[in-house]
């Protein structure tokens, strides 16, 4: 189609004259002809946005892309993790104790249980605690595996043992967990002591403690990341970032990489296993394949 | 005073949430006019804006616009070709989908259809005019051919819609 006149067009959709001008520059026949063409690019489909949630979406999937240094990580876990093999700590009160209550959260799963006291202990996926129902009136202590939240009712002082440290506390709410190498306790409100590594910390609210940096330092969440439905990490090693996804949505990653890598960075609890593991990929530029439903092999970007 | 007064860059969380809010909708509307796909569009989108935070040192904030609009249109491209291997999606799936249930009225469908016709790149350079708000010699340089040929492109693309509304 020729159109001799449609240099006046591109003058207009490139800004150069207004539509009063494309009027006078054209006959009106022609200008008719035009006419809806116009309208129509003037008035293109929008599909519906929501701009806050899309930036909320956004920043979702901003924090688990790989942090810079410069951008320290505002979030840190509120985390307790014990350095003891775990499957031994299972026997020392498993196996000893017939009268200790037992219970044990299932992959993907978390738990809610209520001690003897009303005090409230929210259980992470793959964790343990037992404690002493008949004694509890006596001494409020709970052994843990795994990693818990405590909100604990005023009272005697309430102890939770773990192989490589413990916990003492009045009424407070605190989280300790107990996975893989690495210890660490958070205290949101109240005070707790703890031991560990012949070390004796007493944590004011908003302070946490580890054995991997032996200093406090402060967070700034009003709960763990794992109650808000949220991981987070901090240069931690893939390996501990694989585990804890593949616990908490039940799958299996296999890792095929040579060299160790760091993540830092956080994902949510509801997202999609594949979309998890691709936001880690991409961050750290690994590539994953699908093996089937639950199962995911992670690979250098190379092969 | 330690800080330097600098310009603020893209990496400052207060200038990205600004250009999100002036240009996310924008890159979504090109995307999905291009693609017919509001699902696609918002990976495409989000993901540039993804990379834009992870490049936000080297982006100056004047052309960060620019930026996670080529980047929106690469990262669709390898989208749209994951997809369709591991997923065996095709392009037309996506069109059905979307054409019933996303876009209602008339109207709107008939420029969607037209949209859909249109040839790749005069669909390209119109919307780079349209949407994103680039002139001829912008979208010239941005694609790296002369003015002339973004002209060329986006006669047909004109002459695609005023076609098809003469029908």
């Amino acid at each position: 189609m020729k159109d001799k006149n449609i240099h006046i067009i591109h003058q207009y959709l490139n800004r150069e004259i207004d539509i009063e001008e494309v009027k006078r520059k054209l006959s009106e026949e022609e200008f008719q002809a035009w006419k809806s063409t116009l309208e129509e690019v003037e008035d293109l489909p929008k599909p519906d946005f929501d701009v806050e949630q899309e930036f909320e979406r956004l920043q979702q999937k901003k924090t688990i892309s790989k942090n810079k240094s410069e951008f320290p990580f505002l979030k840190i876990a509120a985390v307790l993790i014990v350095l003891l093999s775990t499957s031994l700590f299972i026997l020392t009160y498993n196996g000893t104790d017939q009268d200790m209550t037992s219970i044990t959260s299932s992959v993907a799963k978390e738990d809610f249980i209520k001690l003897p006291d009303d005090s409230q202990v929210r259980l992470n996926a793959m964790s343990n605690i037992a404690f002493n129902q008949d004694n509890w009136e006596d001494e409020r202590i709970v052994a843990l595996k795994g990693e818990a939240y405590f909100d604990v009712e005023e009272g005697k002082t309430f102890t939770v043992e773990t192989p490589n440290g413990r916990v003492q506390v009045l009424g407070t709410t605190f989280n300790v967990a107990s996975r893989n190498s690495r210890f660490s306790v958070t205290c949101y409100t109240g005070k707790v002591k703890v031991n560990f590594s012949d070390r004796e910390v007493v944590l004011e609210p908003g302070q946490s403690i580890d054995n991997a940096k032996q200093k406090i330092r402060l967070v700034n969440t009003a709960k763990p990341n794992w109650i808000m439905k949220r991981s987070s990490f901090e240069s931690a090693p893939l390996a501990e970032v694989i585990a804890d996804i593949e616990k908490q949505k039940n799958i299996k990653i296999k890792l095929k990489l040579s060299d160790s890598i760091n993540f830092t960075g956080a994902y949510n609890h509801d997202m999609e296993a594949e979309d998890i593991i691709d936001l880690v990929c991409r961050s750290l530029d690994l590539n994953y394949k699908k093996l089937n439903s639950s199962t995911f092999e992670i690979s250098s970007a190379k092969d | 005073m330690k800080e330097k007064k600098s310009h603020p860059d893209v990496c400052n969380e207060i200038v990205y949430k600004k250009l999100f809010y002036n240009i996310g909708e924008q890159l979504f509307q090109f995307l999905f006019l291009k693609y017919q796909n509001t699902e696609i569009a918002r990976e495409g989108m989000q993901e540039a804006f993804i990379t834009l935070w992870k490049n936000c040192k080297k982006v100056p904030e004047a052309k960060a616009k620019n930026y996670v609009f080529t980047v929106g249109r690469n990262r669709v491209v390898d989208i749209l070709r994951k997809k369709n291997k591991h997923l065996s999606i095709t392009n037309e799936d996506f069109l059905n989908e979307d054409k019933t249930e996303e876009v209602s009225d008339q109207k709107k469908q008939k420029m969607n259809y037209i949209l859909s016709i249109m040839p790749e790149a005069s669909k390209e350079a119109f919307l780079m005019n349209r949407v994103q708000g680039l002139k001829y010699k912008e979208i010239a340089e941005e694609l790296e051919i002369s003015v002339k040929a973004v002209e060329k492109r986006i006669s047909i693309a004109l002459q695609t819609i005023r076609k098809e509304i003469e029908k």
